[in-house]
């Protein structure tokens, strides 16, 4: 049973730290400028930081989403970019798992869960396209033993040369017109290597340039049964959809603590003038752990398909975003004139900060989506 | 005779808003043309809500409305926010029905003069809900029915009015709602959410084509496909085939009002009678004699089983066919409307996400109208007091009074009166005051 308590070890949360510690903290300030931190990732996927959440890839079969938002607080902490890649890891491995392809489970998921291979998420298109916000931007046509797609994807992250990512495509008929209804369309996982895929660099971003992201033109990619995690979407959507957007709180979460960690220090020269500050770090702090209490509850019923669920999620993800923001900024006002140097971490908390409430599911894509299931009725 | 008509008054039930005209009379209650209100008997209620004379207040001419100029001074402006107050602060309002503007309305008659939000789903329009049963017979259409816009009546108010925007969470503890408009950080906060119309499930495709109203909007749904109901009978020379699930108040006073207005109705109630709730049998055997003559069948004891989409229906039209049992035997009718009339439940999914007590109702304190937090309160439908639902306009406006006394520091203790029902069927106007029923000791 040596094999067993080795990985039980491995989502030990002090021993995550001491990774974090050790291999990230030295190179923030470069990811934030733009290094892609491959080996660090790979560190802390060896060290489980990646599959608390997987129920199959864990020796005690248990399904902890909480760990898995815990393990990207921690990494947060020190790193928004890293933690956002860390998401896109989780969520690659989330599909698969939750995926009907049972050769990915077999083959792929235990080096996604371990930091071997690395992954991306390319839905934050299909999810906008979801919300009525845009256009699905892949479009599949069958073909003997697969599909050939299409089309492109402007920022998909976490990705390198050997790298894999999750997306979705609009099946079209022979007649080139596109399957009816609502959730026909089709997921799969695609591999950046395969002929076809081109990796484009993208301008600079605000913040977070180190996080792999790339544009991804699709010219005739063949996309294999074995690749199809589900056809159609639907049902598998309703299934992930819960985890996709909760683990995203670890983002905010770990944010929000090193903002957290921040303002306190800064509060040991200047608590006297902070003092007349709003949100300060208790009050931050306090309201991060009834979110965090909101999100335990939630992941109880990761799997739940219904709505009414949904829409807590939801809920929960928009507070996140909302207490990130403020405790950012709270942050920056905190730290003053040394949180405006460009050597400071605050601003860069800032700037991670803006991500979270714009990356997809983005603050205003959240209430439009809640208002559209409270209009609906949903309860 | 121009002398005596200058001297007629118009007179305002406090309770609902019903306006008396003593030049138009009340000829439902057999009040002729140019009744003065004090010639009226004692015993006269409000048509609306039922309350008495001692209710109404005289209207005064209104000052001629002058309109602000753009860009008008801030001399004009509603109440300012005191400086001490944290920016956003205030009281926030959740709903903006009757309960949510009667609110907004008490807060600044007792002198609250710091900021007011209210936040709604809905677009903000005021309007009499009893009304709605009745607004056939009194020629009304559902846009007549809208007495004042959204924004109209927030800048009365003073108000800061986000229309179309949704209360997703409450957190009691740090007094912060968050909506689909952003978050709001609020000193005392008033849930008016209101009710929301009860729909039993029916098998059967056609089952969401069952109209249930409760509030402007969907009511004024339900006119536009009574209208198309009376086109498509019309061309086929009948009349408009209607039928109404549920013989409670509302289901029996649109019964009533389409019957009036030419629908032939069936009406199915699962009891025996209408009413059955709240009626003795021999008045409620009137009462379905009364609208058996109106024309109204009236099929007690029925059960549906099944609601169809009948053949030659399109999409967006509202025909349907019913099937039932009464009478021990099967029933089946193809109608060109249907709507189910079962009855209201709480709006209550913000309290509840706020953890706030949560009974039938949210629980408030029956002098205070607070709920556990001293600093939140609920009047209204969504309102528990002293183990009982309101569920009627009257006390909506004194709820209203006892909260922004508590808010501004000098308390109008509530004071639980019995309910009255009017039930607005002129075929058989009735005014039911059942006793108070013995103190619930549920809480």
């Amino acid at each position: 049973m040596g094999a067993i308590d080795t990985e039980l070890a491995c989502i030990d949360p002090a021993a995550l730290a001491a990774t974090v510690e050790r291999e990230l903290d030295p190179l923030v300030g470069r990811i934030d400028r733009g290094l892609y931190p491959a080996a660090a990732l790979r560190a802390l996927g060896a060290q489980g930081a990646f599959r608390h959440h997987l129920a199959t890839q864990r020796p005690d079969g248990r399904r902890d989403l909480v760990g898995a938002i815990d393990a990207l607080g921690a990494i947060g902490r020190s790193c928004g970019s890293s933690a956002f890649m860390g998401w896109c890891q989780d969520a690659c491995a989330w599909y698969v798992e939750q995926g009907a392809s049972e050769t990915l489970r077999r083959e792929l998921l235990p080096k996604l869960a371990s930091g071997e291979v690395l992954g991306g998420t390319g839905m934050s298109n299909p999810m906008k396209y979801f919300a009525s916000i845009e256009r699905l931007a892949l479009q599949g046509t069958r073909v003997p033993g697969g599909w050939r797609v299409s089309g492109r994807l402007p920022w998909v992250s976490n990705l390198g040369p050997d790298h894999v990512f999750g997306t979705a495509f609009m099946p079209l008929g022979p007649d080139g017109a596109p399957r009816t209804g609502a959730g026909v369309e089709v997921m799969a996982l695609v591999r950046c290597d395969w002929p076809g895929v081109t990796m484009t660099e993208v301008p600079p971003f605000l913040a977070m340039d180190g996080t792999g992201t790339y544009g991804l033109a699709f010219d005739e990619v063949f996309v294999p049964d074995d690749h199809v995690l589900a056809d159609p979407i639907g049902p598998w959507l309703k299934r992930i959809r819960n985890g996709f957007v909760l683990m995203q709180v670890g983002i905010g979460a770990g944010i929000i603590e090193g903002c957290v960690a921040l303002m306190r220090e800064s509060n040991l020269r200047l608590g006297h003038v902070n003092a007349f500050l709003e949100d300060g770090p208790d009050q931050i702090e306090d309201e991060l752990g009834a979110l965090h209490d909101r999100v335990a509850v939630l992941a109880d019923a990761v799997l739940d398909p219904a709505d009414a669920r949904f829409a807590e999620v939801l809920t929960a993800r928009l507070m996140a975003s909302e207490l990130t923001l403020r405790a950012t900024q709270s942050a920056m006002l905190h730290t003053g004139a040394g949180g405006y140097s460009l050597a400071s971490p605050a601003q860069r908390r800032l700037r991670e900060g803006y991500f979270v409430a714009i990356v997809t599911p983005a603050i205003k894509h959240l209430r439009k989506e809640l208002d559209r299931l409270m209009s609906a009725g949903v309860r | 005779m121009s002398e005596a008509a200058r001297a007629l008054r118009r007179w305002l039930c406090e309770a609902c808003g019903l306006v008396y005209d003593e030049a138009r009379g009340d000829p439902d209650s057999g009040l002729e043309p140019g009744t003065r209100f004090e010639d009226i008997p004692e015993d006269w209620t409000c048509p609306v809500c039922g309350v008495t004379k001692a209710d109404f207040r005289p209207i005064e001419p209104a000052p001629p409305r002058i309109a602000p100029a753009a860009g008008a001074a801030a001399g004009a402006a509603p109440a300012a926010t005191p400086a001490t107050m944290q920016a956003g602060e205030g009281v926030v309002v959740v709903g903006a029905g009757t309960a949510g503007w009667a609110a907004a309305r008490a807060l600044r008659e007792a002198g609250w003069s710091g900021p007011i939000t209210l936040v709604t789903a809905c677009d903000g329009t005021l309007y009499p809900k009893p009304v709605l049963s009745v607004a056939l017979a009194r020629g009304l259409s559902a846009q007549a029915l809208a007495e004042r816009s959204g924004p109209e009546l927030a800048a009365e108010l003073g108000v800061r009015l986000l229309a179309r925007t949704w209360a997703l969470d409450l957190d009691v503890a740090r007094r912060r709602l968050l909506t689909t408009r952003g978050t709001l950080r609020a000193s005392h906060l008033v849930l008016a959410t209101g009710a929301r119309a009860r729909r039993p499930a029916l098998a059967g495709a056609g089952a969401s084509r069952l109209f249930a109203v409760n509030d402007l909007a969907a009511y004024a749904r339900l006119r536009d496909a009574f209208d198309a109901a009376l086109a498509r009978a019309a061309a086929e020379r009948r009349a408009p085939r209607l039928a109404i699930v549920g013989a409670g108040l509302v289901g029996c006073e649109l019964a009533d009002d389409f019957a009036g207005a030419g629908a032939e109705v069936t009406l199915l109630e699962a009891r025996l009678l209408p009413l059955a709730e709240r009626l003795d049998a021999a008045t409620g055997a009137r009462l379905r004699d009364a609208l058996g003559a109106r024309g109204v069948r009236f099929s007690g004891g029925a059960v549906v089983r099944e609601v169809l989409v009948p053949s030659g229906a399109q999409a967006d039209d509202a025909q349907l066919g019913l099937v039932w049992e009464a009478g021990g035997g099967s029933h089946a009718g193809r109608f060109d409307l249907g709507l189910v009339a079962a009855g209201i439940e709480p709006e209550l999914r913000l309290a509840r996400r706020a953890g706030l007590p949560v009974a039938r109702g949210v629980v408030v304190d029956a002098e205070t109208l607070a709920c556990a937090d001293s600093r939140v309160y609920a009047l209204g439908d969504c309102a528990e007091v002293d183990g009982r639902l309101g569920c009627t306009i009257e006390p909506i406006g004194r709820q209203a009074r006892t909260i922004a006394g508590g808010i501004v520091g000098r308390p109008v203790p509530y004071v639980v009166r019995d309910p009255v029902w009017v039930v607005k069927t002129p075929s058989l106007p009735l005014t039911i005051r059942p006793a108070l029923a013995a103190t619930a000791a549920a809480s």
